[in-house]
Parts: C-alpha cells; structure tokens; sequence
C-alpha cells in the first residue's frame, strides 16, 4: 500500500466508527504471554518492522463526504506500558492516528484492536509476526518465522471478502428479537473487569467428545445455562440469545487481513418449566449446526451487503449515516443479543516460535447495554475462557466456572 | 497457587480472595509469578488549580470591563473588545498549543479567530471596514505562506495539510468579492490577496496533481 492508496470500508467495519464512544468502545484485546520480562525498545522495533507487512493495519481513518475510509499511515506506531483496563478505547490521536495499540506488561505483550480494522484472525497473524520478529530481535534462533512474514506479503491480503463473495448472493432479513439482558451495578466508565479461566483443552475435548459436541456447543451451552440460572426469578419475556461470530475464511477461501466475520445467534427460550443442562446443550448444538453453513451465512450477510450497496444509502451524507447507523444499532443492534461468544479456536504458531510462548488470551469490549462478552482462544493445551464484565456482579461467570469445575475440569483462574 | 474451597479453582496471583465468589482464599500463591495487570489506581481527578485560577481570573476581567464600561459610558462599547482579546488568548492557548489535532486545522480555525476578533473591533470603532478591506487579505496571505511551510515540514501530513491550503487559498478571494459587492471601499489589498491565492492554487495543481485528484477522490466516493 503506498501513499496514494486508500481504501473504504468493508461491510461489517462501517457501522464501528459510528457507534463507537465511551460505553461502546468496538475495541477487542488480544494479548499473549511469553516466558520472560518484555524489552520495550526491541518490542516497538518489532511492531515497527512487521507494520508494513500488515497494510490493514498501517491505516489511519478519515471521513469523507458520504463514507470513511482508510488510508496510509506514515507515523510510526509507539508502544506503552499498560495503563487502564483491556478493551478501552483507544484514542487514534494520541496514539499517532493508528486504530491499533500495542502496550506491555512484565511478561505479557497486548494488543488492542479496533474492530474496524480487523477482526481476530487478523489480530492474531498480526500479533503472532510482531511476537515472531521480536524474538527474533531478542536473539532467539527461531526456524521458518521469515517464511511467515514473506506469505503475509504475497497474498492478496487487502480483499473485500464481503463484496468479493456476497455481491450476487439473495438476501435473507434476519428477524428482529428482543433478547434478554444481564443487568448489574455499572462499574465507572472504562474501568473493565477480566476474569480468565484456563482449562485444559485436552480434558475439555475429551468431555465434548463424550457428549457428541464441538467445544464452541458445549461452552455456548454452559453459558446459555449459567445466564438461564442466574437470572433472577428464572423469568423473562425475551429469549436468551448468545451471539456467536463465525469466520467466514472457513467456509469461503479468502487470505484477507480485513474483516471477514458473520454472527450467527443461538436462541433459548426461558421457559417457566426447568430446562436441564443436556437440553440446552441439544439445543444450542442443533441451532448451530444448522447455522452454521455457508449458504445460511452468506444470506444473512447479503442482506447488510445490499443495504450498504442502496443508492440512497450511498448518498447519504455521512453525518446522517453516522447518526442513522447509532438508532439502527441501538434498535436491532445491541438489543438483540444477550452475550457474544466468540471462539478464535486454536492458535497455531511455528514451534521454535511456539516455545517461549505460555499462552493467549482473548478479550471483547462491551456496549452500553450488553454488559458481558466471553472471549475463547487456545494454545497449546491452554484453553482461556476470558469473560470481560463492565459491571460488579460476577454471578454468571461463578456459576459458569463452577459448572465446569463440577464436571471434574480444572480451572486456573486470574483477574486483572 | 491459591485455591478457592467454594468454587473449587484455583486462582492465579497475590490476590486474598476469589474473582467469583470473594471467599478467601486457601494456599500460598506461586513464587516469582510475574503480575499479569497493573494494579488499578483510582486516581481522584486532578484538581487543576492554575487553570481554575486562569478562568476565573478571565471572567472577572471581562466583567469588570463591562462594568466600566457601562458605568462610564463614553459611546464606544470598548469593553466588547477587552472580551473578545481575552476569548483569542483562550482559544489560541486551547488551540495552538495544547490541541493534537492536525496543526492545518488549527491554523485555519486561529485564522478565523483572529479576522473574527478584528472585524469587531471594527465595529465597535466605529465601522470602516479596514479588517476586511486591508487586515483580512494580509492575514489569510500570511496564513497561506505559513500552511505551505507547514506543508514543506510536516510531511507525513501532507494529505491534510493540502486539503487546508486549499481552504485558505479559497478563502483568499472574499476580501476582492466583499469589495465587489461593495462592502469594502479599498481594492488592491484584496486583489494582491487573491493573487497570492491564485499563485498557490495553481502551484498546487501544477506540482501536485494526482494528488490533488486523489484527496477530492477520497473525500468525496459514493
């Protein structure tokens, strides 16, 4: 990308830099820990040399008449020890306009994203070459690390897969549903309680196999159960819906480095006689094996194509968008969701890489209304289960870790 | 590692109780472990007693002038000036100095300032339009100048800083309409600036085409 290049949004990026603000901060952190205390200087080195591999990246915004956009960047990216909370948002001008934040802490390096930018698989193949660069730098021999860097340049990793592979598609409208809230005490604006529980994958994969489940099932349906347990009353006229992203690289085959990402929404219905574990399980099992297919996905995501592709909506200047994007959202947005789960599955990396890596953590921000978000990653027989909780009570996150803890897992648990 | 006996986990760090259910804690906790966050300090907001202090001291005086001003009534309305010099200092201090936005924004916005405060000391003097006639040309070409040093300087803004120059230059030929339209009574202020204007417009265009195309491109695609 060079000075002159500039690019739009894709589809599921446009409506971040409108909604976000104070209580919405559309910002995720993906962070990982290595063995030993972090070096500053040789850190911002590293994230310096890998930016230009990462064009998505090395991006500032800018607002035109009718759309933002993106374009080069020439500043250097800065990094900082960690001050504040994860997922706070992060002010693009004191941060040299770059809608990312590298910042570190003893052994931990963070990386807090801007979800216009990327999304998590994005994230993670930029942390994992900044990570990569950096030992190099540390002096560590490190085996096949250049050759990642060198893909990461090749490939076409600018693509609109959104447009690439949905232009043509029919549109299926998914229906409006109120869904249930998690309600509590509001922490102060910003200050983000992060509790993580480590599980072992091997045990837990074991325990999904003998339920006949993918982990992302089981976890869904342990959370669907805890919200449904710690609700109070057990009453509620609106359906607990978890909203679960999915990465479309899966199913359509795309290098991008941009967003690539659909929800789908798992629904129970709060029933006045008591469901057990195994039922929702069921449940949540069957709806995502029904949704989760490529034809079902690419509907859903046509419909916001064709939206966007409206010659009305076009032409709309772009502070009304701005401000029809918030009351769309705030309508059929946030109210329609309960909780996000979102499973970046296995990280893999090189294993010279991978040995002086202990593990990775994934976190979501929350939104004004949804108060909390459940983040799952895992490596190396480290599997995190990161809730981030913009309110006091930690009920749902009790019950859910002790829930697993019943089924004879054991859980390591850290806060922040 | 420290073991919570309710929730049956076990709980990484220094900390005394359980993340979930805030029961103590059993077990000594690992040795050498680094911290995973930095510790949350609720700073109370800082009590910023200088400016506090300054505003104060600024609304008093505008006060006090208007006061005077009044209670001595002379005919002239002199105290509106006082308040607006003291409005410039705060916006040129917020703006020039302490602001991080694009420093051609800036310029532009203390370019209006200061035409905004002339033209009303114009007005309380006793309307003559020399701020549009002579003083406005004069300082949009000065801003001009300045925006194409900047432009020269800060060139990983140079995006942005075109895109004000731009917005100067154009400025640049309202002092020749205003004179046009008979609102000034002086021309060739007005017409050196918008000579000026037109020499940096078509600097701009000659030197920097594509990539004058490509900033209306960006800004203005559908």
């Amino acid at each position: 990308m060079n000075e002159y290049d500039w690019y739009g949004l894709d589809n599921t990026a446009k409506i971040y830099p409108a909604i976000s603000g104070p209580h919405t901060t559309s910002v995720y952190r993906i962070d990982i820990r290595l063995n030993e205390k972090i070096k500053p200087d040789l850190l911002e080195e590293a994230v310096n040399n890998v930016l230009p591999f990462f064009p998505a990246f090395k991006v500032r915004l800018k607002q035109g008449l009718f759309w933002y956009y993106f374009e080069h960047n020439f500043e250097k990216a800065s990094v900082d020890e960690e001050k504040g909370c994860p997922t706070n948002r992060i002010d693009a001008d004191t941060n040299n306009d770059y809608l990312f934040k590298f910042s570190y802490f003893n052994n931990k390096i963070n990386l807090d994203v801007f979800h216009a930018l990327s999304d998590g698989t994005g994230a993670v193949n930029f942390l994992k070459a900044v990570v990569g660069c950096y030992l190099n730098l540390c002096g560590k021999e490190l085996n096949g690390f250049s050759e990642n860097v060198e893909i990461a340049q090749n490939y076409p990793a600018m693509q609109d897969s959104f447009a690439h592979y949905f232009s043509s598609v029919s549109a299926e409208k998914t229906k409006k549903i109120i869904a249930y809230h998690i309600n509590g005490a509001n922490r102060p604006l910003g200050s983000v309680k992060v509790i993580h529980g480590i599980l072992e994958t091997d045990s837990l994969k074991a325990l999904t196999k003998s339920k006949n489940v993918t982990i992302t099932a089981y976890l869904a349906a342990v959370l669907a159960f805890s919200i449904l347990e710690t609700m109070p009353g057990r009453k509620s006229a609106h359906p607990i819906r978890l909203s679960i992203p999915v990465n479309l690289r899966r199913f359509f085959e795309s290098k991008t480095q941009r967003n690539f990402f659909a929800f789908i929404y798992i629904d129970i219905e709060v029933k006045q006689s008591e469901y057990v574990f195994d039922e929702i399980l069921q449940l949540v099992s069957e709806q995502l094996i029904t949704r989760n297919r490529p034809e079902y996905l690419a509907a859903k995501t046509s419909y916001y194509l064709q939206a966007e592709k409206n010659i009305f909506t076009r032409l709309t200047p772009l502070m009304i968008k701005n401000f029809a994007l918030r009351m769309i959202y705030k309508q059929i947005g946030e109210k329609t969701y309960t909780c996000t789960l979102s499973n970046l599955g296995e990280i893999k990396v090189t294993p010279s890489v991978g040995a002086h890596i202990e593990r990775f953590d994934a976190m979501l921000g929350n939104s004004k209304i949804n108060h909390l978000n459940c983040a799952v990653c895992s490596f190396n027989n480290k599997l995190v289960v990161s809730f981030t909780a913009s309110v006091y009570e930690t009920d749902v996150e009790k019950y859910f870790f002790r829930f697993l803890s019943g089924q004879g897992l054991k859980i390591i648990l850290e806060q922040n | 590692m420290k073991y919570c006996n309710e929730c049956k986990t076990y709980v990484l760090g220094n900390g005394q109780c359980c993340p979930l259910c805030f029961s103590k804690l059993s077990g000594t906790a690992e040795e050498n472990i680094a911290e995973a966050y930095p510790e949350k300090k609720e700073l109370p907001r800082k009590y910023n007693f200088i400016l506090r202090l300054l505003l104060f001291l600024s609304v008093a005086a505008g006060l006090i002038c208007l006061f005077v001003n009044l209670l001595f009534w002379s005919g002239l309305l002199w105290s509106l000036i006082a308040v607006t010099v003291i409005l410039l200092l705060w916006e040129t201090v917020g703006l020039m100095i302490l602001s991080k936005k694009n420093i051609g924004w800036r310029l532009f916005a203390q370019m209006i300032a200061v035409l905004l405060v002339s033209i009303t000391v114009d007005a309380v003097t006793g309307w003559k339009a020399w701020s549009l006639g002579y003083f406005a040309p004069f300082v949009i070409i000065a801003s001009s100048c300045a925006m194409t040093i900047i432009f020269y300087i800060k060139r990983t803004q140079w995006r942005e800083n075109m895109l004000f120059q731009l917005i100067i230059s154009v400025n640049g030929f309202i002092p020749v309409v205003l004179y046009l339209c008979g609102l000034t009574k002086v021309l060739w202020p007005g017409a050196v600036g918008a000579l000026y204007s037109l020499l940096s417009l078509l600097w701009m265009l000659i030197f920097f085409d594509k990539q004058f195309k490509n900033e209306l491109k960006k800004r203005f695609h559908v």
